[in-house]
């Protein structure tokens, strides 16, 4: 790699990440006075994509250096005295896993500002929008470029606070106020625990908060330069002290707490279990904004940020990521199921499609996380689109079960979705290995989980199992819940005519967007495989004992377990299972949940699939109870209700705390204070006591005078003895 | 006859200071007040002269007459001391209409 | 450095805003007399840049000293200087007062007097922060609160004396406990400096040989532990730290706009600043000896001031209490004795003077049209004024500690700091598990900041605008100004740290050795 190419990425890299900063910092001075909407909204989306067209040139770049070499570039920013560093960095760490991904974020962003221009016409404060979606662009692109956990907290902050703003953009209502709120404050618990991993690392590592590269990446001198060399050389030195061999099998106990301290900013980031509910209420923003929380930018702040702390992460910090994710990926995709709000079904979507990536990560197939984090990335942006397409063309009615039949009305809209849809189920041509990008990440996913599974048998006995069983099954469910949410808005007679007689297709600038993620829906898995395998696969951190663990090599791990999805014909099952079972609008499941399941099990099947309805009765029913568990569990036991007896696990803690404030409040005055005020009181009382003393009348001074002068008088004649001897 | 002693002169002047004494805190009105003061004046001067004539001036050096001049300062002195108070009660008066002293309070803490 | 002009700079600082004073009150109108309150702020600050041009940032040490006898029976001298520790204080101060004279510029009651004991104030603050002598500073210390007094007590809200009666007698009481070691410190000197004799001087009192006294093992090492405290209580007074804060509500809700600024902004470091200068140097083996006690206490009010800060329905009485969080983070920097943590307990003083300013100044942009200050009845006040919430936002998250305003370098430096302590040769490294559980506590109170930060926006902010804004008048050029210098400035500290570390640096390195030879010690 000669240094002009060197240079170039780095440029291109830096200029890529600044460019939405600039655009956004211009908008926000002089956007609504001078520029106007139509300059704002075209000069940032041309910004964008000036800066996706910089991120494309690096990855050529990269893609064509013979032996690109990871690229560090660092600017002092905190002096940090006293320490072996000096400073806390900014700084850009350019790798294959940086190249990739800001090309996936610039790219959804561009799709996502364009589409902006058409949705968010008629909003009073266009402008303001544009400024906040490019700085929001600015602050992901900051976590994708950074070097250090330095640059990453700092702009995982500026994320959390463009959400606040962006989720909060209608504030005038008091849903976004809310949702916007807790968004924030949730991430904040998730960033006190980044916090605090970063202070464990920071003073165990000398200040040392340089991200691990990917691998293969620095020569070995270099290698102490980062985190995981420096953490390598303190182990080592630990160990002699301690006079245990310390390694990454075999951990000191502060490795694992920052390792997990450090995945907790990603729980609140990426919305897993339990700091989830956030996510769903964000739905509450301008659709764009879900667009692109849910696919490029915040959620996969997370994924991302455990990506990168991979190789530092121990076997107990291994265990709690998959565990994790496991728990929010079955638990999100029952709530699916049972959601009406189109918008809300993608939420939940999401959340369980999180969680095969964390859960992935946790399970050791690093490299087919990160792919169907750029997957799922285009699938879920476009998804979005077409849900703000629609409620659009629906006059901003959101429920499900007043649309019907809008595909003869948005058929544009209408070919997206099938292909997203068709994209999340992972849909494949039966017996072969070819399928859409989908099909690729989850099946890698799970042939990681399998693995995974087998090797922590010995530890977990059984429950090992759930490892690689959550992910099947939930691989069934993704595609049943997508057929019934598509077939619900696309299929069956209109169920609200007014709703349906004014639907209309969206402008151009809106459906051009959504044409291309869905292209790249198709394209992304045949497209990137080829050069994937060059770009992250082989540059996957080597962990040792991961390796065993996984015991597959990496680039057989595809071919090896396509067996899983059941020969690609399980998506077909529940794909018409689902749209069929829908296409009547709620009726028939409206019918499951309400009456005995027998009969209704029984008038269904007759109608249409007699053959399967078994299968039905264990699916269709035993999910929407699990769903009504879970979302129960979601809304009372774990979002908890204000009024009920268990006020929750967020809102309770939260309600708790405003108590104890309220009450510390009421300590402080009574008590802190009321002794101040006491001693100043007693100070008074003793005044007003002598006081008596003073009648102010002569008489009485005199009086008091003589008799003291009587006093002393006899007192000194009776005890002193007067010499009587004269001079 | 006995002898007039220093005894005789110290037992007149506690009877005229008792008296002064007992003046100042019966009497209500002030005039009465400042006669009971003039009194306890008179009883110091009347020691002054009486302890100058039998203890304090029979040095070898001759009579001397610091007793009789602190006894003419005191006269001066209550003079002034007189003239201040009348102009006090005048005051006084001009507030409260009276020289009864139970009226006034106002050095009442 | 050596001519004439260079040495009396620090005098002049000192004095010109008494000679302001004095001529406010003489001048023929209010106006006047606000344009000279405005002169004299305006000319103390272009004399502290003449300051900040003249400084040698690599030298470090004090400089611009000047001194001269004073009263010799007690040896008190009049001695002032400057060294890394004051001068980012003085610019702050100097800077602050020229924004808080505009902002009282619609203060109509005895505008004259009001101007001119601002002006005396502002001697007695640069006072502090200038002199070197301990008796003169314990004057200083003192005049700078009488003006306070009448500022809040003459010119405050509805419960004016009760405050100013409040924060007199509070600050008075950490004042004894200051005179007390002051006294202590003047007649143990002699031991170590027979040849001087007794001296207030605060340099000569931290070097060799007098500081070895007051150390483990010295002859006066129970004194030390005594003095410790007391000098301790009496800054955590001003500062405030709990138990000791509760003048600090009172007092601001009652003061008006500007007095808050200034009390928030500045008279709070003198708190933190004194520590610095006192506390620490004098007794570093004291502080080791009882630093757990001193970060819990931090950590304490970081925590307890944040929840009290989210019960407040009155919003200046949130601000204020998130001033007693914020200024929590100062004690816990200070205590943990690392230099991250120090430097980051005095980055926190200096943007805890920028954003805790803005955000009385933007409390009280409100409260000078609403005349009330309940939260609740509140809300939509972005959309009335969309420039001003922009300020607010920037204003109240830099008090929030975002990334990229200055709120933020102090609280990761302190918190990062407390980590620190337990690396070897740190005062936790005997003690990890203590460490741990001081970081992880003060790390989870950046969600009750959070918390109270946000719902306070939301409930002021958002929303839409209510019908009794509409005799609302606009937002003047003039509050615009203020909210806007306040705000660059929190950016420009929040994005170039090192602005202020470029001065403290070399003075901060000598200060740690100091520190760092009682922890060789043991």
């Amino acid at each position: 790699m000669t240094p002009q190419t060197q240079e170039l990425i780095r440029n291109c890299l830096v200029g890529a990440t600044l460019l939405p900063l600039l655009s956004s910092a211009v908008l926000i001075l002089i956007g609504k006075r001078w520029l106007g909407r139509c300059v704002s909204s075209w000069g940032a989306t041309l910004a964008m994509g000036a800066s996706m067209a910089m991120a494309i040139i690096a990855l050529a770049a990269w893609m064509r250096a013979i032996h690109p070499q990871p690229i560090l570039w660092q600017k002092n920013w905190i002096p940090i005295p006293g320490n072996d560093t000096g400073w806390l960095h900014l700084g850009l760490l350019a790798d294959s896993l940086t190249v990739v991904l800001m090309v996936m974020v610039s790219g959804i962003s561009f799709l996502v500002h364009l589409y902006s221009i058409g949705y968010m016409k008629g909003d009073d404060r266009f402008e303001r929008f544009f400024a906040y979606l490019s700085l929001f662009t600015f602050s992901m692109l900051g976590i994708v470029t950074a070097a250090g956990l330095t640059q990453l907290f700092v702009m995982w902050e500026l994320v959390g606070l463009t959400s606040y703003l962006l989720i909060g953009f209608w504030h005038e209502r008091r849903g976004p106020q809310l949702a916007s709120k807790k968004a924030w404050v949730m991430n904040r618990i998730g960033d006190a625990g980044f916090i605090i991993g970063f202070g464990i690392l920071f003073f165990k590592l000398s200040g040392n908060v340089l991200l691990p590269a990917a691998q293969g990446a620095l020569s070995s001198s270099d290698s102490l330069v980062t985190m995981f060399g420096a953490i390598e050389q303190v182990l080592a030195t630990e160990s002699d002290a301690v006079g245990v061999t310390y390694s990454f099998t075999n951990p000191p106990l502060w490795l694992t707490a920052a390792g997990i301290a450090l995945f907790f900013g990603a729980i609140g980031k990426s919305a897993q279990f339990p700091l989830h509910t956030w996510l769903p209420d964000a739905m509450e923003g301008p659709t764009p904004v879900s667009s692109i929380v849910h696919s490029a930018t915040m959620v996969a702040a997370g994924v991302y940020l455990t990506a990168r702390i991979y190789p530092i992460l121990t076997p107990g910090a291994h265990l709690f990521v998959a565990t994790i994710g496991l728990i929010t990926l079955v638990m999100a995709a029952a709530m699916a199921m049972v959601m009406t709000d189109i918008k809300r079904v993608l939420a939940y979507s999401t959340l369980s499609q999180l969680g095969y990536m964390i859960l992935a990560l946790g399970a050791g197939a690093y490299s087919f996380a990160l792919f169907h984090l750029v997957t799922h990335a285009f699938f879920k942006c476009c998804l979005f689109q077409c849900s703000g397409s629609i409620i659009n063309a629906a006059h901003h009615e959101q429920d499900m079960r007043q649309y019907g039949g809008l595909g003869r009305k948005l058929p544009i809209t209408t070919f997206c979705y099938f292909v997203c849809t068709l994209a999340i189920a992972g849909a494949s041509i039966p017996w072969t290995v070819w399928g859409i990008s989908g099909f690729y990440s989850k099946d890698g996913i799970i042939a990681g989980t399998v693995n995974y599974g087998h090797a922590m048998h010995e530890m977990l006995g059984i429950w090992a199992h759930l490892f690689w069983l959550g992910p099947t099954v939930v691989a069934y469910v993704t595609v049943f819940y997508m057929a019934r949410s598509f077939s619900l808005t696309f299929l069956g007679k209109p169920r609200n005519q007014d709703l349906y007689a004014h639907a209309h297709e969206a402008p151009w600038t809106m459906l051009l967007p959504q044409l291309c993620l869905a292209a790249m829906a198709v394209l992304t898995a045949p497209f990137i495989l080829g050069f994937w395998k060059d770009l992250i696969v082989i540059s996957e951190p080597q962990v040792a004992w991961m390796q065993t663990a996984a015991n597959l090599e990496h680039g057989h791990a595809m071919e090896a377990t396509h067996g899983y999805l059941l020969h690609g014909l399980a998506w077909i099952i529940m794909l018409v299972l689902g749209i069929v079972m829908y296409l009547p609008g709620m009726a028939v499941s409206s019918h499951i949940v309400k009456i005995p399941p027998i009969n209704l099990l029984y008038k269904w099947a007759h109608n249409k699939f007699y053959f399967d309805g078994l299968y039905d009765i264990f699916t269709v029913n035993l999910f929407k109870f699990i769903a009504l568990i879970a979302g129960t569990f979601d809304k009372y036991i774990v979002d908890g209700q204000i009024g009920t007896i268990w006020p929750g696990l967020v809102n309770g803690p939260a309600l708790l705390i405003k108590k104890i404030a309220n009450g510390i409040g009421l300590f402080d005055n009574k008590v802190v204070d009321g002794m101040v005020n006491g001693a100043a009181n007693a100070a008074q009382s003793g005044g007003q006591l002598l006081r008596n003393a003073q009648p102010g009348r002569v008489r009485v001074y005199v009086l008091l005078l003589f008799t003291a002068a009587a006093l002393i008088a006899f007192v000194v004649l009776t005890t002193v003895t007067v010499n009587a001897s004269q001079p | 006859m006995f002898q007039i002693g220093a005894t005789h002169f110290v037992l007149v002047s506690i009877i005229v200071f008792a008296a002064g004494v007992a003046t100042v805190l019966t009497k209500r009105n002030a005039i009465g007040i400042l006669i009971g003061v003039e009194l306890i004046i008179n009883a110091a001067a009347i020691n002054l002269v009486a302890f100058n004539r039998y203890v304090w001036g029979q040095g070898e050096a001759g009579p001397a007459l610091d007793g009789q001049m602190f006894a003419i300062f005191v006269i001066v002195v209550a003079a002034a001391e007189a003239a201040i108070a009348l102009a006090v009660f005048l005051n006084f008066y001009n507030n409260f209409s009276s020289i009864d002293v139970e009226r006034a309070d106002e050095l009442k803490g | 450095m050596d001519s004439p002009f260079y040495t009396s700079v620090l005098n002049w600082m000192i004095f010109v805003p008494s000679i302001a004073a004095l001529l406010c009150l003489i001048v023929p109108s209010p106006q006047a007399a606000r344009y000279t309150a405005l002169l004299g702020a305006v000319v103390t600050l272009l004399l502290s840049i003449v300051l900040l041009i003249g400084y040698d940032f690599n030298a470090g040490g004090v400089q611009f000293l000047s001194q001269t006898g004073w009263i010799d029976a007690i040896n008190v001298e009049y001695r002032t200087g400057v060294d890394g520790l004051s001068l980012p204080l003085v610019l702050l101060t100097t800077g602050l007062s020229v924004l808080i004279v505009l902002a009282g510029w619609r203060i109509d009651k005895a505008v004259k007097a009001y101007n001119a004991l601002y002006m005396f104030l502002l001697t007695g603050m640069l006072g502090v922060f200038l002199s070197l002598d301990m008796f003169l500073f314990y004057m200083f210390f003192e005049v700078s609160l009488l003006p306070m007094y009448f500022l809040i007590g003459v010119w405050g809200g509805p419960r004016k004396e009760y405050a100013a009666i409040k924060f007199f007698l509070y600050t008075l009481l950490g004042s004894i406990c200051l005179l007390i070691v002051m006294l202590g410190l003047y007649f143990y000197t002699p031991q170590a400096t027979n040849a001087t004799g007794n001296t207030w001087d605060m340099i000569a009192l931290k070097s060799q040989p007098v500081s070895e006294l007051f150390r483990q093992g010295g002859p006066y090492w129970t004194f030390a532990q005594w003095a410790f405290w007391l000098t301790l209580v009496a800054f955590m007074i001003k500062l405030p730290a709990v138990p000791f804060h509760t003048w600090l509500p009172d007092a601001h809700v009652e003061a008006p706009t500007p007095i808050s600024m200034v009390l928030a902004g500045v008279l709070l470091k003198m708190g933190g600043y004194a520590m610095m200068r006192i506390t620490y140097p004098l007794f570093p083996d004291a502080a080791q000896l009882f630093w757990v006690y001193v970060a819990s206490l931090g950590v304490l009010a970081i925590i307890y001031g944040a929840l009290c800060s989210m019960a407040q329905v009155d919003w200046k009485k949130l601000v204020a209490y998130s001033s007693v969080s914020h200024m929590g983070y100062v004690m816990l920097g200070l205590a943990v004795l690392t230099e991250v943590g120090f430097s980051g307990a005095y980055f926190q003083m200096i943007a805890h003077g920028i954003s805790s300013a803005m955000m009385f100044f933007l409390v009280g942009v409100v409260y000078d049209r609403a005349h009330h200050r309940d939260l609740n009845r509140f809300g939509g006040l972005w959309l009335k004024w969309p420039g001003y919430g922009g300020w607010a936002m920037v204003g109240f998250f830099a008090g929030m500690g975002l990334p990229g305003l200055c709120g933020f370098i102090g609280e990761i430096m302190v918190l990062l700091g407390t980590f620190k302590a337990a690396a070897p040769g740190g005062v936790g490294a005997n003690n990890v598990a203590t460490v741990y559980t001081l970081g992880i506590l003060a790390a989870s109170a950046v969600v009750l900041t959070a918390g109270y930060i946000l719902w306070m926006f939301q409930r002021v902010y958002m929303g839409s605008p209510k019908d009794e804004y509409k005799d609302y008048a606009p937002v003047m050029g003039r509050e615009y100004f203020i909210m806007a210098t306040l705000g660059i400035a929190a950016f420009v500290f929040g994005i170039v740290p090192w602005l202020v570390f470029a001065i403290t640096d070399t003075t901060f390195s000598s200060l740690m050795q100091l520190l760092r030879q009682g922890l060789a010690m043991q």
